[in-house]
């Protein structure tokens, strides 16, 4: 059930169980207080005509001297005769209950009479006669030399009825009242619940894999309260989600771009060495294809040893020993040597004499080489590349500048991902295995520093980093 | 026999793909760009593509797109091998779609196919009036029908499709009847002679010392 529907629910039981309760004591005491009224006034009423009859039979009495008991009923039934009126009879008994006269339209219930005569003493009886509630009072006629008792009946059904009315008047009432309340309770429970209408949509919305859901909720209460926290959760999953969703790209791209990677050697080895294997080939198709074969080889086998490298690293503590920047700088000079001869670029190295850094030699020299490759692939033809080192405090910042192609905005946050290229084409005449700056990247990190890269394009790409100086 | 443009951006891959189908008698042009392969595609009619995906520039997909409404036959020839990257393909309307690394002989078999089902290729190679329909997998000489054992007939396929081409023994062995062979390929010589009596091919299927088999060209 709804909480809306529990909360009108709620309300409108608590209401009713109010009403009824009070609207009973109410007419209850309402009751009570009118038929006492009631009572009392009958009462009053009768010892009135009681002490009329009483004074009209002593006065006859005395007149006619006759106190024979025959002669008492007849006066008191034309004294009674005179008090007859609607809603009240009168009837008069003997000592042994025997009925002198009644003016009552019904017939009186003799046992009743006869309890209230043997008692001996005055009193009133409320009973019902036909259905309708009659109040009977007995008492002893005083001053006569006979048992004689003057009976009132009364009809109290107005008391009673007004009971009725007032219950059914309140019932209308308090249906009505109800009703008015189970719809106010139901817009106010509505009004009270909408927010959480919202967050339940929200969430379902997160439910669904729609991370950007936000509960609008914009109340200062508890509710709005949770729903700024619900907010901040369902951001925090958003990143989370984002995050693992690029990580599953990552390895997802990363696989694919690997497959491709060595697909495309195997697939030149494979069909050469078929070839060779099935056929008699000549001489020159011979050297052409086993040319072919150790070229794509070489490349696998380049592409293995820095795969080999970028997770073998990581594993194993390294330790960064004081090394003059300018033996690295020599080394790395040397081993793209051929790279710049064929090239027709040049690369100006800044001197780094007496510069000592906390550096893994061999790593730094791969990671600088990798840079400067890049750097040589992107520069046009007659152009410099500059290796270039400027000291910050205790920081040495290296830097390789060139005046190329540029790496588009977008895309130099992914440069350093596995086999990520700028360039699709995939043009690789180079050698390049793809992994070189994933691979730098690596080798920064181990050195408690990372590639900054900055490019423009068509104008040039700065890719720097920093070691630290050994004092 | 068809014209048919490699495009691959791998110099060693248009190098053994131009090689394998010039001596299946292909005539063949190369392009190793998007640019390049629309220049020749605009140029020339092809009777098939042999299209590459990653290319620099304008890439396998663009080009396919590109060359569709000219109804040249399309193979994707990738190393994207995905089951989605295969379907892609094939809904861009390529006629197949080959991963690489790829088998020679298979994808000569495949290129046929292609050719035989758009109608740009016969259904059947020929050598020395001997004719064997690939549809049918029959052999007829001069017109007349040769019955064939399937080995047989597979053997002889192999050599046709290599005709004027030393092939070696063993591989042979493997390349006609997809297993490896085990130590002696008596089997391979007896169908071979099996071939030359149903055939009279005594002098055509010529014995190469120390290599194998070959079927001469023809004068």
């Amino acid at each position: 059930m709804k909480y809306a529907y529990k909360l009108s629910l709620i309300i409108i039981v608590m209401l009713a169980l109010v009403l009824s309760i009070s609207g009973y004591f109410t007419i209850s005491n309402n009751f009570k207080v009118s038929l006492n009224a009631r009572i009392e006034q009958n009462i009053s009423q009768h010892y009135l005509e009681c002490y009329a009859l009483e004074a009209e039979l002593a006065a006859r009495i005395q007149r006619f001297e006759d106190t024979t008991a025959q002669n008492v009923s007849d006066t008191a039934r034309t004294i009674a005769v005179h008090t007859n009126t609607t809603g009240r009879w009168q009837a008069l008994y003997g000592g042994d209950a025997v009925l002198h006269y009644a003016n009552t339209p019904f017939t009186i219930d003799a046992a009743a009479i006869q309890t209230m005569i043997a008692s001996g003493t005055p009193g009133y009886l409320l009973t019902k006669q036909n259905g309708s509630p009659l109040m009977m009072l007995a008492t002893k006629v005083q001053n006569v030399n006979t048992d004689l008792w003057f009976i009132s009946f009364y009809d109290v059904a107005s008391v009673f009825n007004e009971r009725e009315r007032q219950v059914s008047f309140t019932l209308q009432m308090n249906v009505l009242v109800l009703a008015v309340a189970t719809l106010a309770a139901g817009l106010a429970s509505y009004w009270f619940t909408r927010p959480m209408q919202k967050l339940t949509q929200a969430s379902n919305h997160i439910a669904a894999g729609d991370y950007t859901a936000r509960s609008e909720v914009n109340t200062n209460d508890e509710i709005g309260e949770l729903s700024d926290n619900f907010n901040y959760m369902a951001e925090a999953v958003e990143n989370q989600v984002e995050e693992l969703n690029l990580s599953i790209q990552q390895r997802k791209d990363f696989v694919t771009a690997f497959s491709h990677e060595i697909k495309t050697p195997m697939t030149a080895i494979i069909g050469y060495s078929d070839m060779l294997r099935f056929q008699q080939t000549d001489a020159e198709t011979q050297r052409r294809a086993i040319r072919f074969i150790y070229r794509e080889a070489s490349r696998l086998e380049a592409l293995s040893q820095k795969l080999l490298l970028l997770m073998g690293i990581s594993e194993e503590e390294l330790v960064l020993k004081p090394t003059e920047l300018n033996l690295i700088f020599r080394d790395v000079m040397q081993s793209i040597y051929p790279l710049t001869q064929n090239s027709g670029i040049s690369v100006n190295v800044m001197a780094a004499d007496d510069i000592l850094v906390l550096a893994d030699r061999d790593l730094i020299a791969n990671l600088l080489r990798n840079l400067l490759i890049n750097a040589i692939n992107a520069e046009a033809k007659g152009h410099t590349v500059l290796l270039r080192w400027q000291q910050q405090d205790n920081l040495c910042e290296i830097s390789v500048q060139d005046t190329g192609k540029g790496i588009p905005e977008e895309e130099i946050s992914r440069i350093v991902e596995p086999f990520y290229r700028v360039d699709k084409a995939r043009a690789k005449m180079d050698g390049g295995t793809g992994i070189g700056l994933t691979l730098s990247q690596k080798i920064a990190l181990l050195h408690q520093t990372s590639l900054q890269i900055q490019s423009e394009v068509r104008v040039g790409t700065t890719v720097s980093f920093c070691l630290q100086i050994h004092e | 026999m068809a014209y048919i443009l490699v495009v691959d951006d791998e110099d060693a891959i248009v190098e053994l793909l131009s090689l394998t189908l010039q001596q299946a008698g292909y005539r063949c042009d190369t392009a190793m760009d998007g640019n390049t392969a629309a220049t020749l595609i605009d140029k020339n009619e092809y009777d098939l593509i042999l299209l590459d995906i990653m290319l620099p520039e304008i890439d396998g997909y663009d080009l396919m797109q590109y060359l569709a409404p000219t109804g040249t036959p399309v193979i994707f020839l990738t190393a994207k091998s995905t089951v989605a990257d295969r379907i892609k393909g094939l809904r861009m309307g390529a006629d197949d779609y080959i991963t690489k690394p790829f088998d020679a002989q298979e994808l000569l078999a495949r290129i046929e196919s292609v050719l035989r089902r758009t109608g740009r290729g016969a259904n059947s190679l020929t050598a020395f009036s001997v004719s064997l329909n690939l549809d049918a997998k029959t052999v007829t000489q001069n017109g007349k029908v040769v019955l064939l054992t399937p080995r047989e007939l597979a053997l002889l396929e192999v050599l046709m499709r290599n005709q004027g081409i030393a092939l070696y023994r063993d591989t042979l062995f493997e390349k006609a009847w997809g297993e490896e062979p085990n130590d002696d390929t008596r089997t391979l010589d007896v169908n071979i002679m099996r071939l030359r009596k149903k055939l009279n091919w005594f002098s055509q299927i010529r014995t190469v010392h120390k290599v194998g088999y070959l079927l001469e060209k023809e004068p």
